[in-house]
């Protein structure tokens, strides 16, 4: 389970990632994160994120029509969407990149 | 309130029927945190859906509320209000004219059809209207009875809800028996306490009822 901490400063990204593949809402979201290994995210936590995605013109939302109940609000990625989305992958590689040549001195050290 | 936010109060109140009480419970809790927020109507509404939304998702795949929302309501309702733009203090100003003329707006058109009457009451006074007893004493039941609406609501939903006109239906259906004694009133109490300006008083009337329709469909 990765903390929540931890978490806070990508999840924005990672619901940016999840939304470049399609159009997608987000109960499905938090399944696919739980896919990839984020543990069980609850939709209230993603729902603020995809609001202040949609405030800032990242994404954009639609309802569809759905078998299960009322109809199912769809996110997509907008232009802007996609630009912050390199722009957060770019910044994650380089944070891992730092991180990861920090944890492999320490190891190294430890040897 | 704008057609399209009565529309998904609606659509809300028909969904919010199906929902278990356990999601009911939530919901109810999340509709008190949001109805106090300086956010429109319409973005209430909105918010209000998207959890139905998630709560009966939840419902279909067997989860609970708190699987869906998340354990701590208030710190949801914090985190999605962040995110929801505040009204401009432009917009703040028009819902708080619209709460003081809307509950005046239906008076003001009993006023108008008041008037009338008393104008075939004492038409060879006009423009001259003579305010009598009966009409003083109707006048001060009509704000007896919206003053005590008005606390009476915000005392029961404990200020949950901001604007004063959610808590004047009782009001609103008390309205025509009220109108039917206050004409008796004027016709039969009619001793002339003092004079208005009927045609001032009328055109006053109007443009309180005209300003209150125009903001309740142009406020969202």
């Amino acid at each position: 389970m990765i903390p929540s901490q931890l978490l806070k400063g990508t999840l924005e990204g990672c619901i940016l990632a999840a939304l470049s593949k399609a159009p997608t809402y987000g109960y499905e979201i938090t399944e696919r994160l739980s896919d990839y290994g984020f543990g069980q995210i609850a939709e209230g936590t993603i729902y603020p994120l995809l609001l202040r995605l949609e405030k800032n013109g990242l994404a954009q939302a639609e309802y569809r029509a759905s078998e299960v109940g009322p109809k199912r609000k769809y996110y997509m990625l907008t232009a802007k969407g996609r630009a912050e989305l390199d722009a957060f992958l770019s910044s994650y590689c380089e944070l891992t990149h730092a991180v990861g040549r920090l944890l492999d001195e320490i190891e190294r050290g430890s040897l | 309130m704008s057609k399209r936010t009565r529309k998904l109060r609606r659509l809300n109140r028909q969904l919010d029927e199906k929902l278990t009480p356990a999601s009911t419970a939530m919901l109810y809790q999340i509709t008190r945190r949001i109805r106090t927020a300086p956010i429109s109507a319409y973005q209430q509404e909105s918010i209000r859906h998207d959890v139905i939304e998630m709560l009966q998702e939840a419902e279909s795949r067997g989860a609970s509320p708190e699987d869906a929302i998340g354990g701590d309501i208030a710190a949801f309702c914090d985190s999605v209000l962040a995110e929801v733009p505040p009204l401009t203090a432009r917009e703040r100003r028009l819902y708080a004219l619209h709460d003081v003329l809307w509950p005046m707006s239906l008076p003001a058109a009993c006023m108008i059809g008041q008037h009338m009457v008393l104008l075939s009451l004492h038409a060879e006074g006009w423009p001259a209207v003579p305010v009598t007893t009966g009409i003083a004493v109707g006048i001060g039941f009509y704000l007896l009875a919206v003053c005590c609406a008005v606390l009476l609501t915000r005392t029961l939903t404990h200020s949950s809800f901001t604007q004063v006109y959610n808590g004047l239906l009782t009001v609103r259906l008390l309205l025509i028996p009220w109108w039917l004694i206050f004409v008796l009133l004027a016709m039969f109490w009619d001793q002339p306490l003092w004079y208005i300006n009927g045609p001032l008083v009328i055109a006053l009337e109007l443009l309180v009822l005209i300003v209150s329709l125009i903001l309740s469909a142009t406020l969202d």
